[in-house]
């Protein structure tokens, strides 16, 4: 290293050094709260967001009991007045308890359940996806073809005859769904690993002496990664109504914990008296899917240095080369 | 690991010897039951000297740039031994390998697709730093690469950007300071300023040639731009169907061409003299065009084309022959 | 002088896309007369490919449009004609080679098919007769064996070949102008040379004209009578080559010829142009080359070079053309 620090700097490259300045035009980053205040959707997605966070945190121990009490003069009451309190605003449901209510407390179920399920398959689905992608061939045909018996058996079917032999309860749920789901990430993984290992600068960390571990980490993983995210949102709504399939044939989670699959379940049966049991649950599903998938394109723009500028203070707008 | 140009000059840093890769052939399907390659290398033998630039030339499809991917075990080679001091590349292993690639780098063609797009200048520079951690502390490479930066004439400030905001050239700066990073003994180029406007190419030519002067390092210069190849180059390969037809000292190759090939490629050439001789009218056109590497003809693989083919040429496959300053491979080596 | 057959004049273009104007054509000014061989020599960006584009009338709009200027083709204008009959004309009186032949050409049609189309489309043969006119043209292009390989698919061709394709179908309906955009870019020398000399034949044939559009100086010193050199959208110099590349009058020309290696220049430093080519977006103020110049001063920051006439024949853009002249 000496020989290059001992103040090697030409005239010549003097000059240049001045006029490729000017190509570039001096901007800051901004911080992402920033990015997140100047699109609009984004920050109306994540405020929602925080909502249902605050709703799974304290929904159950400040409404659980709200939840449950019967109130048959309330029975499939339309939403939309104060008469029986505030938290009748949404309307009762079959047995008169309050929509609401029922709503924030089945929000924790509903979360916890289709959160921890699409992050264990994404998680392990990547890994494996990454193997395939980059290990070896042999092991790579292995994983395939594991994806392949996944994907061919139909998944509902599978999360019958596996919670039939074990206990169908919250954790056996989860990894049923997970395994159900995983197929997907572990193909779109290896799709893109193979062709971001192809990539010259993969070629060029190699060259450096990089390891396996070390080009996966370091130039896949941060590619792969926001493609799997946004999946990920996509998946959610698909595994909760998933989990209310479950639950419909009784082998879900069960009455009297609530889940908002569940409420859509139970309120099929009134779709032509009282159509808003089955729909605000379905709503609440749609919203919080259609915030998340927001929130996760933002965040892939975001996290990539080439779209950024689209979410930055207008004065860096497009900076530095056009490379026409 | 510091070699001085003095004590080296006459000991090759790199010796290849009849480097051969075949590709297996693909296309259509997996039941061809021909064991059909594509012989993209074909019996290279070269050295290379400490601080010297020797220069691989040819067209596409030659075999070239496989041969750059072999040396750097981007691509496992089918035969043949690649010594760098002395110890083979292709037989090293995993530890010693990564030794190999401290002082064997590389610079690559494209220098949109060679930087991570989603790392910062700094992350790029100091990634070689990452893979071989003693060779700068942690708390060192902040300055180092910015020190790296003005050495291939960027800004300090650059370093907090990211590839996108940097035109051809100066991406082509930020690679080849990645390259140095590790203060190499080779640098394979690949050709380093084909992809560039004509302007910035002279830019890049000048930095590749400052940094040899004070850094010593050995280049091979792989292009198919013969202006510039001969604007850099101290010693010339000729590479055709994936073999060298034709290797010598520059001044050797361009002034007493001696290779039917070699000639055609350099009559090719367009040239901006206008008073010279050598336009048009005594022009070589070549007929055809490089047969496929999949199929090449028996014996010498430039026969097909080739103006002066004899019977022999059909037959034998000729090898490199002549003084060690200039040898050639051809039936009908003409002395001019 | 003949009548030109093709003249540009003032002719602006624009890009308008994300709230960003990208000004490819700043008024562009060219003329060629028939017969003869004129190549617009520029850097990527420069607006020589968007140049070709908009006298052919393929730039789609939005994003492209063309806010000023005219093109007239044997003194019609091109911009204001009917598109019906410019479509016409071209192929028959103006055709075009690309650089990317594979694309260009349709993968799922035999390339004889293809050509016989030509024909078909413009009423002047068909059945065996554009068959087999067809075949002639593979011929007269240089492919070996033209009635077999007319059957051929566009990848079952390499480059050289391809782009020999190529030209048999701009030279089919006999255009009198033929615009190559950079014809030989993505081939080899020697095929480089092969396409070169094959396209000077056929020129000097049917006295067609040929605008040939290149990065590359020494193609242009090779083939071309004159020479228009861009940069930054304008045509910055305009005349002869023997006279403009001995003897540039603007300093871009100049400094491009320096940066190039020569036989002459062997062992030293070449002297490259500093920088990078300008964003078009942000074309700087007076003259667009002045950050990049060594010859720019005051003037040149502020104030649009004027055309200068350096010898009767040639203009450049340049407010130092006399020390620029006399340097080179």
């Amino acid at each position: 290293m000496s020989r290059l620090t001992r103040g090697y700097v030409t005239n010549e490259l003097n000059i240049m050094t001045t006029a490729e300045q000017e190509s570039l035009i001096i901007r800051r980053g901004s911080p992402w709260w920033r990015m997140l205040l100047r699109d609009r959707f984004a920050l109306v997605a994540a405020l929602w967001l925080f909502v249902l966070t605050l709703c799974f945190l304290f929904g159950p121990l400040l409404f659980e009991d709200a939840a449950t009490k019967l109130n048959l003069r309330a029975r499939n009451l339309p939403p939309g007045s104060l008469e029986h309190g505030w938290l009748m605003y949404l309307g009762g449901d079959a047995l008169g308890r309050p929509m609401l209510a029922r709503l924030i407390v089945a929000s924790r179920n509903t979360l916890a359940i289709a959160l921890s399920a699409v992050f264990v398959a994404m998680i392990v689905g990547g890994i494996l996806g990454m193997i395939a992608g980059y290990v070896g061939r042999s092991v790579g045909h292995v994983i395939m073809r594991f994806a392949d018996i996944l994907q061919s058996f139909p998944s509902l079917l599978l999360a019958v005859v596996v919670l039939y032999i074990l206990e169908p309860n919250v954790t056996n749920l989860v990894i049923v769904l997970a395994i159900t789901r995983l197929p997907i990430y572990l193909r779109v993984t290896r799709a893109e690993v193979l062709e971001i290992r192809e990539r010259v600068f993969v070629d060029a960390a190699r060259a450096l002496g990089g390891s396996r571990y070390h080009i996966l980490r370091r130039h896949i993983t941060p590619v792969v990664a926001p493609t799997l995210l946004t999946i990920l949102t996509v998946d959610f709504s698909i595994v909760m109504l998933a989990e209310s399939s479950l639950s419909f044939l009784g082998i879900g989670i069960q009455p009297p914990e609530i889940t908002w699959g569940l409420m859509v379940a139970a309120g099929r049966n009134y779709l032509s008296q009282a159509w808003w049991l089955a729909f605000l649950p379905g709503l609440a599903i749609m919203m919080a899917t259609l915030s998340g998938n927001i929130l996760s394109n933002w965040l892939r723009v975001v996290s990539d240095p080439e779209q950024r500028w689209r979410l930055e203070d207008s004065s860096g707008k497009k900076s530095g080369q056009t490379d026409a | 690991m510091t070699v001085e140009a003095s004590g080296t000059v006459e000991a090759p840093v790199l010796e290849i010897r009849d480097l051969v890769k075949h590709f297996p052939a693909t296309g259509g399907f997996a039941t061809t039951r021909k064991t059909d390659v594509v012989r993209a290398v074909d019996g290279v033998s070269f050295i290379l000297r400490a601080g010297e630039t020797l220069g691989l030339v040819g067209e596409s499809g030659c075999g070239k740039s496989t041969v750059a991917r072999t040396l750097l075990r981007l691509e496992e080679p089918t035969a043949g031994a690649a010594l760098f001091h002395g110890q083979d590349i292709f037989t090293a292993t995993s530890m010693e390998l990564k030794n190999i690639r401290r002082r064997l780098q590389v610079i690559f063609q494209d220098p949109y697709a060679s930087l991570n797009p989603r790392m910062t200048v700094a992350n790029i520079i100091s990634e070689p730093w990452v893979i071989h951690p003693d060779a700068a502390p942690k708390a060192e490479r902040a300055d180092r690469v910015r020190t790296l930066l003005e050495n291939v004439g960027l800004r300090r400030e650059h370093a907090e950007r990211y590839p996108h905001e940097f035109s051809g050239g100066q991406r082509q700066r930020i690679g080849i300071a990645r390259a140095i990073a590790l203060n190499p003994e080779v640098l394979i180029c690949d050709e380093p300023v084909s992809a560039l406007d004509v302007s910035v190419q002279a830019q890049v030519v000048n930095l590749l040639m400052e940094i040899q002067e004070r850094l010593n390092i050995a280049y091979v210069f792989i292009a198919h731009d013969l202006s510039v190849v001969r604007h850099m180059s101290h010693r010339i390969a000729v590479m055709y169907l994936g073999r060298i037809v034709e290797i010598g000292a520059k001044d050797e190759i361009y002034n007493h061409p001696r290779h039917p090939y070699t000639k055609a490629l350099l009559s090719a050439e367009p040239s901006l003299d206008f008073s010279s001789t050598r336009k048009k009218s005594s022009r070589i056109i070549l007929k055809g065009e490089a047969p496929s590497p999949s199929n090449p003809p028996s014996g010498c693989p430039f026969r097909n084309r080739c103006w002066k083919a004899q019977d022999i040429c059909a037959h034998a496959s000729p090898v490199l022959e002549g003084h060690a300053g200039h040898r050639v491979a051809c039936y009908d080596p003409e002395f001019s | 002088m003949p009548d030109p057959i093709l003249e540009i004049d003032d002719l602006r273009i624009e890009f308008r896309s994300g709230g960003e104007i990208v000004h490819a054509a700043n008024g562009v000014s060219f003329q060629i007369n028939p017969g003869e061989t004129a190549a617009i020599l520029g850097e990527s960006g420069s607006g020589k490919s968007v140049t070709a584009a908009a006298v052919m009338r393929l730039l789609q709009s939005p994003p492209a449009f063309i806010t000023g200027g005219a093109v007239r083709f044997k003194g019609q204008d091109v911009l204001g004609m009917p598109i019906a009959k410019w479509r016409d004309y071209c192929g028959r009186e103006i055709a075009m080679v690309f650089q990317d032949a594979l694309t260009s050409l349709n993968p799922v049609f035999s390339v004889g098919w293809q050509i016989a189309e030509l024909f078909r489309a413009h009423g002047v043969a068909f059945g065996r007769d554009a068959n087999a006119r067809a075949v002639d043209l593979l011929n007269r292009v240089g492919i070996p064996d033209p009635a077999l390989r007319a059957k051929d698919y566009a990848h079952q061709f390499s480059g050289g070949m391809r782009q020999r394709v190529m030209i048999a179908m701009a030279i089919a309906l006999g255009p009198d102008l033929l615009i190559a955009d950079e014809p030989t870019t993505a081939l080899d020398v020697t095929v480089q040379a092969q396409i070169m000399e094959l396209l000077e034949e056929l020129r000097a044939e049917s006295n067609m004209a040929m605008i040939l559009i290149t990065h590359d100086l020494g193609v242009v010193a090779d083939v071309a009578d004159n020479v228009a050199v861009m940069y930054a959208g304008r045509v910055v110099e305009r005349g002869p080559v023997s006279e403009v590349l001995a003897r540039p009058g603007h300093a871009y020309t100049l400094a491009l010829l320096d940066s190039v290696p020569r036989a002459n220049s062997l062992g030293q430093h070449l002297k490259p142009i500093i920088g990078s080519p300008p964003d078009l977006a942000r074309i700087p103020k007076g003259c667009a080359f002045h950050p990049r110049c060594r010859f720019a001063t005051d003037l040149c920051r502020n104030e649009e070079p004027p055309s200068v006439a350096v010898t009767p024949r040639r203009i450049a853009e340049c407010h130092h053309v006399e020390a620029v002249f006399n340097d080179s």
